[in-house]
């Protein structure tokens, strides 16, 4: 019979070994992507695979840069996200809390139909947002990108659950203090929201920093691309001829901003997938 | 364009591969412009390469969307700026270049639904018929009629030419011309006593030398791709006397004897003699030839692998071999078509014809390229340069000689993505090994294809 210590460390040598191996296999592509971006085009078709590169080709990453504008992918690309990202907390914000505070007729059978529209996949609503941006002439501008994303039946959701669980009584105090529903949102509810803000925002950021369908059917021209659709720039029909390690640095680079915002975020966005039951 | 156009139009089209051609009756498509009803009336002075027709002094945003990328781009833009500052000036030029082919493909049927698509768009031989025969893209034979290209068409590939009509009309002006070869690892073969493959050997030869080049699972002596490619497979089952379909793409031609014949010999190569590579193997590897596990590989003649195979090993390129019924090549291609809606058709068409028939523009896109250009006469641009041509001095032999003489168009019909769809589930067990005696499957892709053939052809008089 193993005694107590004996038993936790094997438990924890087998959890360790397996949280080791799952981390592993979600941080190798990573891994992988860093390395290719300093091979040489060779190199990256070598088989069996070769990890790391004879020599550093930190060229690549000037080359890449270089070859296309990347400075206004990513100009384009931030001013997006930004936008709808900050639009989103507004309006789901706005829209959560009075799906879980007000009181108005029909506000369940309303929330169940804004709910239902996640439901629709995308291909489905492409077509009638094509439609309306083509008759507001906005197609192939950055506001094509921006308008149709401000709103989110997920992220309503989301901010509602949360603003459900926040005490009734706070509001009740405030109400007998005099505010006003601005007020009571603007004061007393968004303070005790800071951990859904930041996993809508996160998620937000993420969706729409990697959105690549809708921008590709809208935006024509170079000076308007967002990273995604400049990174398969340089994609020919022809595998062999596409420049992968072209492809990896400019990647390295697309990730970057995410990466920085989830290290910054991170606590947060656990706490916040945490107390409105969602998982990542 | 009304919303409910707009439905159909997309509805006809479906979106992506699957579902292009899937909805195509579903509405009436041919109430769009008619090419009769454009206008030829010449009002300004004419010129080597304009018509006439538009007013040099036009303003307004040209749009052209193509599918390639970065650095091939760069050929095309060179032309495209010199015809625009020299010949309308004042028109802004919007270039949608660097979508990747099948992501293109998703949002071509999209603009070309919404009623603004481009001007001028890049167009592959496997779909211009599934948009043609919905009316989304303009006959080009009135304006190849009002002002002729330079020796159209007998200057120009035959299989090309045909590739890009639909009804007997033209859809698409053909820009390249790429063919199909064996590529050979020299230092493989040098160890095995045999000549290399020359266009008089038959299917049985090779055989006879993959399994020579074969060393269990190390080294494979032939790759000639996947069945359930069907374009790339298509000349091994015509060398066999076989076929998919009859001459007016009515029925289907799996049940042949020859046809089944071909589909077994490609089958046993992998799961008989062993001498090709299964799936799991080609599928890990994106370029098995490249690393050095192929001895003989079937590929596009587009000195794709020159770059990659600088220092790896000695090799060089033979053609591909002839079967019972004769000796056929691999035949593929593009080509530039104007969008039914397009806002700038006949500056559209000059382009073209100033892009594809001009000899002086077709050296720069043959010298920049990896294919041969549109018209015959300037094979030699399509060549490989600097010390590939001394390595490759047979390649005009193999991909453009013999490629003339026994190359064969693909029938891709209107409906060929979802065509392809039903081949590739069937095709797909003997790729895998689920099945290995081809009748079975041929006679199954036979029924299967006749009642698709027969849905398509009723829908279509309806």
């Amino acid at each position: 019979m193993l005694n107590k210590n004996t038993q936790n460390y094997i438990a924890n040598f087998i959890t360790y070994t397996i949280l080791i191996i799952s981390s592993m296999a979600v941080i190798l592509p990573f891994v992988w992507m860093i390395f290719s971006s300093f091979k040489t085009a060779g190199e990256i078709w070598t088989f069996p695979p070769v990890f790391m590169p004879k020599k550093f080709q930190w060229s690549n990453y000037i080359d890449a840069w270089n070859a296309l504008p990347f400075d206004r992918f990513l100009f384009n690309s931030i001013f997006v996200t930004v936008c709808v990202t900050v639009g989103q907390l507004f309006t789901c914000s706005f829209g959560g809390y009075a799906f879980a505070r007000l009181r108005f007729p029909g506000r369940d059978k309303l929330f169940l139909m804004y709910l239902a529209t996640l439901m629709i996949p995308f291909p489905v609503l492409m077509i009638p947002l094509f439609i309306i941006m083509q008759s507001l002439g906005w197609t192939d501008t950055l506001k094509s990108l921006i308008v149709p994303c401000l709103f989110s039946a997920w992220g309503t959701f989301l901010m509602r659950q949360f603003m459900m669980g926040i005490p009734r009584a706070l509001e009740d105090a405030a109400k007998i203090d005099g505010c006003s529903y601005w007020q009571l949102y603007w004061k007393i509810i968004v303070p005790q929201c800071k951990p859904v803000f930041a996993t809508l925002g996160i998620f937000t950021f993420m969706g729409t920093w990697n959105n690549f369908f809708w921008p590709l059917i809208m935006i024509n021209t170079i000076g308007k691309k967002t990273l995604p659709l400049g990174l398969v720039m340089f994609q020919t029909r022809i595998a062999a001829e596409t420049p992968w390690h072209l492809i990896m640095a400019a990647s390295c680079v697309t990730v970057l901003p995410i990466l920085i915002l989830f290290v910054i975020g991170q606590k947060y966005y656990v706490k916040g997938v945490v107390t409105s039951g969602l998982k990542g | 364009m009304i919303r409910r156009e707009f439905l159909k139009k997309l509805g006809q089209l479906g979106i992506g591969a699957y579902g292009l051609s899937y909805l195509r009756f579903c509405g009436n498509a041919g109430k769009t412009v008619s090419p009769n009803l454009l206008s030829f009336s010449v009002k300004y002075p004419q010129t080597a390469w304009t018509m006439g027709v538009v007013d040099p002094n036009i303003t307004g945003t040209f749009k052209i969307m193509s599918w390639e990328s970065a650095f091939q781009f760069e050929k095309w833009n060179l032309i495209i700026d010199k015809f625009f500052k020299t010949y309308y000036p004042k028109i802004k030029v919007q270039l949608d270049w660097g979508i990747s082919f099948a992501n293109y493909n998703m949002k071509l049927p999209v603009l070309l639904a919404g009623g603004s698509p481009p001007d001028l768009v890049w167009m592959h031989d496997t779909r211009v018929k599934s948009f043609s025969s919905i009316d989304l893209l303009q006959k080009l034979d009135p304006f190849i009629e009002f002002f002729k290209p330079d020796g159209w068409p007998n200057e120009y590939y035959a299989t090309q030419v045909e590739e890009f009509q639909y009804d007997n009309c033209q859809y698409g002006f053909p820009y390249d011309y790429a063919t199909g070869g064996l590529y050979v690892n020299l230092d493989m073969y040098k160890k095995i006593d045999e000549e290399l493959p020359t266009e008089n050997w038959t299917f049985d030869d090779l055989l006879r030398v993959g399994k020579k080049l074969t060393k269990g699972n190390r080294q494979f002596g032939l790759n000639l791709g996947s069945e359930a490619s069907a374009e790339y497979q298509y000349w091994v089952l015509r060398s066999f006397g076989g076929d998919w379909f009859n001459a007016d793409l009515t029925e289907s031609k799996f049940n042949l004897p020859e046809t089944i014949e071909a589909y077994q010999w490609m089958s046993d190569l992998r799961w008989k003699h062993k001498v090709a590579p299964v799936p799991e193997l080609t599928q890990g590897r994106p370029q098995p030839f490249v690393d050095g596990v192929i001895a003989i590989n079937f590929d596009l003649g587009a000195t794709e692998f020159s770059d990659l195979l600088e220092t790896k090993f000695n090799w060089t390129i033979a053609p591909t071999p002839r079967g019972n019924k004769g000796r056929f090549q691999f035949i593929g291609g593009s080509a530039l078509s104007i969008p039914q809606k397009a806002a700038h058709k006949h500056i559209a068409y000059e382009l073209i014809r100033y892009m594809l028939s001009n000899p002086e523009n077709l050296k720069i896109i043959g010298k920049m390229g990896r294919m041969f250009v549109s018209r015959m006469s300037l094979y030699e641009y399509g060549l490989p340069q600097g010390k590939s041509a001394q390595k490759l001095s047979n390649y005009k032999k193999v991909f453009y000689d013999l490629a003339r003489r026994d190359g064969i168009a693909v029938p891709f019909i209107s409906k060929y993505q979802e065509w392809e769809d039903i081949y590739r589930r069937n095709t797909e067990l003997l790729y895998f090994g689920e099945e290995l005696n081809a009748k079975k499957v041929c006679l199954k892709l036979h029924d299967a294809t006749n009642r698709f053939l027969e849905s398509a052809n009723s829908k279509k008089k309806v």
